[in-house]
């Protein structure tokens, strides 16, 4: 076996190690690779920039544990930015998991920001079948909610007096992985004109252009890169740019290893050509 | 006696009212397709259930029969009787609830999600391979695109990011819609199948 | 009467039923399907052949739906894979990620081994509800790859980042892969990843190839119809408006 077919059938094991050793290389030793920031999350921090003080806005995250590494620093980016900004905040629950990712950014965040339950944020408790649920937030938001999170009676809260309809909501910020922004989209967005904006993971950035261009969706944080930008704009460091340079170190590793299969490739279909000659 | 027809009025009944509602200013279907929704989200909740029901019956029976890994059987359920235990009693509030959640189910569950960097990695080596056209013009793409979202793109070509973020707002969009546009369609027609009846695939052999 | 801008909505829809209509009947006087061939459609023989041969294992999977229109896509190709597993007396273990497709797919199955008079070879153990968390069920399904020697792998309908997890894992085992889902954001992971691949609506073409009626059809027919009727609709609206001319917009919100 020439040095063309090892490099043509590189033992994936080999490959496996390599990503794994770069990013432990880069988190004991950070690189500090430039950012720019990409139109889409201008336009997230644009969105969350002209909110006018106590503005209401939905944070919606709608992810699970497998994607908090990616979403749960969007979430706290777009928190920490929308509390400068003197935003009011209901946190709706479309997956189970979102009153302890709501319970998990409002514990690090409110005491700094001194947020107060009930007057400056509100959790609302998980409601099954997303469809239905931001359906009946369009239609009526009082009707479907009766008590927060914890079973307290809403009405005793200052803050949803506030919230007659949906119409009182400035901004609908969802972190998703699935289809929840589309669902916002589709049931808020369009009949009832609520801004919609956002964050999902990398691979959801190309599915959801279309709707950015046609205005239907204003900007999305895209993976854990959105998040790094999103921190380095609100001037927040923190573990999505930290996580930047190991992204990075993985990318080069893969894209070696493209390389290195299509040389192989390419030099063994050459000496074929050359034997048949 | 009438296991499809039952089902199959409550699918048309249900579709024409949701469909009509959407379409026409009326009031009373409005409210209809409202109350519909609503029934829906508690008919949702009782299908989870329906799931757990089903894997206790499923892992009890191995256990019972000592099929092999009869052993794993029995772990999950001890876990499920135990987090349900454990939910029910302290509620999702619950301290112990949320300390096993935090320390347990999402630690597992990122490492499993974080496998997809090996997963992709080895994808990507396997699959990007140039031998025709096409197969450049994705390899070319991917490469630009991978290197335009990290920091080392930029410091190769200071424009690399901007070259990725428009692979991805103009060819890679265009192609989404038509791929989302044709999905919808498929939906729009597998809808019209079901709620007319023509469609039977879900009653398995009662279709027939 | 009509909601605001649902007037071309209503008018889509009619042009659907007319060329439904008359596609059907079409297809119930010719009986000919009249689309082109799909490679992936034609490997699911293949792929359950190889299964035989080799006295292996088939697995199939839905995805994450819950009888949203991918799911049923699914279930029409089961519907064909479990007859033909069936009657090959070939192992075919169906993974579920949602419960309340669980029993449907179950009956599918246990349908397809009666209709070939095998009722004695269907075993309800191998049709599976695994999880509805997502890494739950691809470790389960994991699982399965590696100790029931599964050598084909078929997976037809929604997913979301599992859709690469089982595809590199079947591909590790050596299992044949057939793949398709409209979800945009997957179908480039199973186009790479996988043997074959149905890419968006053609998973709904794959149930009509698989077991032709004149209603499915009809359906794919109709839809073929409703593209053009897009294209034409993007086209001429997207000159016009470039001249300023705001006919069409002003239709589309009517």
């Amino acid at each position: 076996m020439t040095i063309w077919h090892k490099l043509e059938r590189i033992d994936r094991r080999i490959l496996f190690v390599l990503v794994a050793l770069s990013v432990i290389w880069a988190s004991i030793r950070p690189m500090g690779l430039p950012l720019s920031v990409s139109p889409y999350t201008q336009m997230v921090f644009d969105q969350v920039e002209k909110l006018p003080k106590d503005a209401i806005v939905i944070m919606s995250p709608s992810y699970s544990p497998g994607s908090e590494a990616e979403l749960l620093p969007q979430t706290q980016g777009v928190a920490v930015h929308a509390m400068r900004k003197g935003a009011k905040m209901l946190w709706v629950s479309l997956t189970a998991d979102a009153p302890m990712y709501a319970r998990k950014v409002m514990g690090l965040l409110a005491a700094e920001f001194k947020y107060e339950y009930g007057k400056d944020y509100i959790i609302l408790p998980y409601k099954a079948n997303e469809e239905a649920s931001v359906s009946a937030l369009g239609h009526d938001i009082r009707a479907m909610y009766k008590e927060d999170v914890d079973g307290k009676v809403l009405d005793q809260l200052p803050l949803w007096s506030r919230v007659k309809t949906i119409k009182d909501v400035s901004l609908v910020l969802d972190f998703d992985t699935g289809t929840t922004m589309l669902t916002y989209i589709r049931l808020l967005g369009a009949p009832h004109g609520v801004p919609i904006s956002g964050g999902g993971t990398g691979v959801q950035v190309p599915t959801r252009a279309p709707y950015i261009q046609g205005g239907q969706l204003q900007g999305m944080l895209g993976g854990l890169r959105g998040a790094a930008e999103y921190e380095k704009l609100i001037n927040v460091p923190g573990r999505a740019l930290a996580g930047m340079d190991a992204q990075s170190l993985t990318h080069a590793v893969v894209i070696i290893f493209i390389i290195l299969g299509n040389l192989g490739g390419w030099m063994i279909g050459k000496s074929q050509k050359g034997g048949r000659r | 006696m009438f296991r499809k027809e039952i089902p199959l009025t409550i699918t048309f009944v249900s579709g024409v009212i949701l469909v009509f509602a959407w379409l026409l200013k009326v009031p009373v279907l409005k409210q209809a397709s409202a109350e519909l929704v609503r029934w829906n989200v508690v008919v949702s909740a009782f299908a989870a259930g329906l799931g757990g029901a089903n894997l206790l019956r499923i892992h009890y029976k191995r256990v019972n029969t000592r099929k092999e890994t009869w052993v794993y059987s029995l772990i999950l359920l001890v876990a499920l009787v135990c987090f349900v235990t454990l939910g029910i009693s302290t509620g999702l509030n619950g301290k112990t609830y949320r300390y096993v959640w935090t320390n347990l189910l999402t630690p597992l569950s990122a490492t499993t999600f974080s496998l997809n960097a090996f997963w992709i990695s080895s994808a990507a080596y396997r699959a990007f391979r140039i031998k025709t056209g096409e197969a450049a013009a994705l390899a070319v793409a991917a490469v630009l695109v991978m290197l335009g979202r990290v920091g080392i793109g930029e410091i190769i070509y200071a424009k690399m990011p901007a070259i990725a973020d428009w692979i991805i707002a103009v060819p890679n969009t265009a192609g989404m819609r038509g791929v989302t546009i044709g999905g919808a369609l498929g939906a729009v027609s597998v809808c019209f199948r079901v709620v007319l009846g023509l469609e039977r695939s879900h009653f398995g052999g009662l279709g027939e | 009467m009509l909601e605001a801008g649902k007037l071309f909505a209503v008018l889509f829809l009619g042009a659907f039923v007319i060329a439904y209509w008359v596609s059907s009947a079409q297809y119930k006087k010719t009986n000919k399907v009249p689309f082109r061939p799909l490679a992936a459609v034609e490997a699911i023989d293949e792929a359950i052949g190889r299964a035989t041969e080799m006295g292996k294992t088939v697995h199939f999977t839905c995805g994450r739906g819950t009888f949203d229109g991918q799911t049923f896509a699914g279930l029409d190709v089961l519907r064909y894979v479990a007859r033909q597993t069936a009657l090959r007396d070939t192992t075919l273990i169906v993974t579920n990620h949602r419960a309340q497709v669980h029993p449907v797919t179950e009956e599918i199955v246990r349908s397809a081994h009666l209709e070939v008079g095998k009722a004695d070879t269907y075993k309800p153990d191998n049709v599976r509800f695994i999880s509805e968390e997502q890494q739950a069920y691809v470790q389960g399904v994991y699982g399965i790859f590696e100790r029931e020697g599964v050598v084909a792998n078929i997976m037809i309908g929604w997913f979301f980042a599992e859709a690469l997890q089982l595809a590199e894992v079947a591909h590790w085992v050596g299992a044949v892969q057939i793949a398709g889902t409209t979800d945009p954001a997957q179908v480039p992971f199973l186009a790479v990843a996988c043997d074959y691949s149905l890419i968006g609506e053609e998973i709904y073409a794959a149930g009509t190839y698989l077991n032709p009626d004149h209603m499915k059809v009809g359906t794919l027919m109709a839809q073929d119809v409703c593209k053009y009727i897009v294209a034409i609709v993007s086209v001429v609206g997207s000159v016009l408006i470039t001249f300023g001319n705001k006919s069409v917009l002003d239709l589309l919100k009517r």
